[in-house]
């Protein structure tokens, strides 16, 4: 599957019911369609929240588009029924996803899928980099312990189970490739192909302090906007400050 | 002492009482023990503590901070929490009453010695004995858009499916439908022992009378199940104005803020948000608010309340 111009999303094939779930309900993905229009959600020091200008609020009104004008995302009503696995149960044609789906994907009898980069936008290419970081708690009580767990974990036998059990890619590029070893569509190349070449024009996931507050204020907002209720150009600025007062509380 | 006087000062009892010994009470105690400790552990321990950490700022992972009324102050200007309490407030007004409205109906019906009738009551206290989470989700897909069984009834007379837990409109009735659904069975056992309390002879009185059903249950059976009306109402409101479960399953506080209540808010604020000063103030905020609306019933429960 080529990778294709995120306004060039239209409906699909009929046997599946929508074309894609909207982005708005995956944390780790809204930002994507944001980045893609050459907007940001975050200033660079994570002090100010960004979504009313311009380029953000065009993103999300692309997202709102494809729920209330284009209709090729569900509204909430209709997201109801999806379910986390819409996409391996047919009713979704796309999935915005990562690698953390495959185990459950390969799960799944005769369910044929595949792999592309997210769409390009007017300002490019862009993804989030998540990771699975291991951390130790600065006031740990066992800091030798956890250092020997973290250790551990970034080490050869741990790196290669994470790929042998496809939970992550791991970061020991000398395992990355045991990952996509057992894919079963002979797609493991291009999913390699797409996923490893995506690290190239990744940015972290933009975690501001306060990260559930700033969420759950966002999604609650988003939720109104794609059910109607207000717009992305009403909504946007009231919500930018909203958060910006979240972010900065001590 | 002279007997009289005896009888005077124990009350005309010529036996004089013996105080318990010390070791009777201490056995009394001792049988009391657990539950005086569980109440001290498990409630005035945490009331305690929840009082002292309205005050501060904390998180879990550092020391709470001492922080005055700032979490008062802020719950005051906090709009989420007005529309928490705005909505807390709708929903107890609207179903307390349906509640108890729709229960004495059914209770009056179900007090009939009919074939059956054992069942059919059986039938209506289920719900209540069932917890309120698996109702919940049962009812989540009674709702659901696509699926939901009342759609598909509405389908079959022909009209549009309804967004009932997507429609901030919509949302907080459909809650409430629920909960009351849930809570008629105990509302209507409580209203059958009122009934069966109701002497007899008032109604052969009324019928010889030829007092009308309807003047008969407007002017005997309402005033006299009045006292187990109070007893609902206020029941029904303190619990009401804990409302959680149903907003915490069926639509996590949305669409919006639509169903946002008190306690969602506060568990929210402290258990996802590790706010749990301000959780804790917010809790005392719903405290004053259940004194404040119980007191009121209390005071005013003589102009309605008729005990035999």
């Amino acid at each position: 599957m080529k990778s294709t111009n995120i306004n060039n999303i239209t409906a699909v094939s009929s046997d599946r019911t929508f074309t894609t779930l909207t982005p708005l309900v995956i944390s780790g993905v809204r930002v994507v369609v944001i980045w893609a229009n050459g907007g940001e959600v975050f200033n660079e020091d994570l002090t100010e929240c960004l979504l009313e200008q311009p380029a953000a609020e065009e993103a999300i009104q692309q997202i709102y588009d494809w729920v209330n004008e284009k209709h090729i995302a569900p509204t909430p009503a209709q997201a109801e029924s999806l379910g986390w696995a819409a996409f391996a149960t047919g009713k979704l044609a796309m999935s915005f996803d990562g690698p953390f789906m495959i185990a459950l994907y390969q799960d799944v009898e005769s369910f044929q899928w595949d792999v592309a980069p997210l769409p390009i936008g007017s300002a490019g290419r862009a993804t989030t980099l998540h990771g699975l970081a291991n951390v130790v708690f600065s006031e740990t009580k066992h800091p030798e312990a956890a250092w020997k767990l973290a250790k551990y974990l970034s080490q050869d036998n741990a790196q290669k189970y994470l790929a042998d059990n496809n939970i992550a890619i791991p970061a020991l590029t000398v395992y990355s490739s045991d990952f996509f070893e057992k894919l079963p569509y002979g797609n493991g190349e291009s999913c390699e192909e797409v996923f490893l070449n995506a690290v190239n024009y990744a940015r972290m996931f933009p975690i501001a302090p306060h990260y559930n507050e700033w969420d759950t204020e966002y999604l609650r907002t988003m939720e109104l906007v794609l059910l109607g209720q207000t717009t992305p150009a009403r909504a946007l600025p009231r919500l930018s400050q909203q958060i910006t007062r979240i972010i900065n509380k001590p | 002492m002279h007997p009289a006087a005896q009888l005077l000062h124990h009350g005309g009892d010529p036996v004089k009482r013996e105080k318990p010994q010390k070791h009777e009470m201490l056995w009394g105690l001792l049988f009391v023990s657990p539950y005086i400790l569980g109440l001290i552990i498990f409630w005035i321990g945490p009331i305690v503590a929840a009082v002292g950490l309205s005050f501060t700022y904390w998180d879990f992972f550092s020391a709470p901070e001492f922080i005055g009324l700032t979490n008062y102050k802020d719950l005051i200007r906090d709009p989420i929490f007005h529309r928490s309490v705005l909505n807390t407030l709708y929903y107890t007004i609207v179903t307390i009453p349906a509640s108890i409205v729709l229960s004495l109906l059914l209770a009056v019906a179900l007090n009939k010695a009919i074939k059956g009738i054992v069942w059919l009551r059986t039938c209506y206290f289920l719900p209540y004995v069932t917890s309120t989470v698996s109702v919940a989700l049962l009812w989540s897909w009674l709702y659901n858009y696509d699926f939901g069984l009342l759609n598909h009834f509405l389908g079959k007379l022909g009209l549009s499916p309804v967004a009932w837990l997507t429609n901030p409109q919509l949302a907080l009735p459909a809650i409430r439908i629920m909960s009351i659904w849930k809570g008629l069975g105990y509302n209507i056992v409580l209203y059958m022992a009122g009934l069966q309390n109701i002497p007899q002879h008032l109604y052969e009185c009324a019928k010889i009378d030829g007092a009308s059903q309807l003047g008969i249950f407007k002017n005997i059976t309402i005033p006299l199940l009045s006292p187990t009306t109070f007893f609902m109402l206020i029941i029904g409101m303190i619990g009401s104005l804990q409302v959680f479960e149903q907003a915490y399953i069926m639509t996590g506080g949305g669409p919006g803020v639509a169903t946002y209540t008190i306690v969602y808010y506060l568990w929210e604020q402290g258990f996802r948000f590790s706010y749990m000063g301000y959780a804790s103030a917010m809790g005392w905020i719903l405290f004053i608010l259940v004194f404040l609306i119980t007191i009121f019933n209390w005071k005013f429960s003589s102009r309605f309340v008729h005990y035999q």
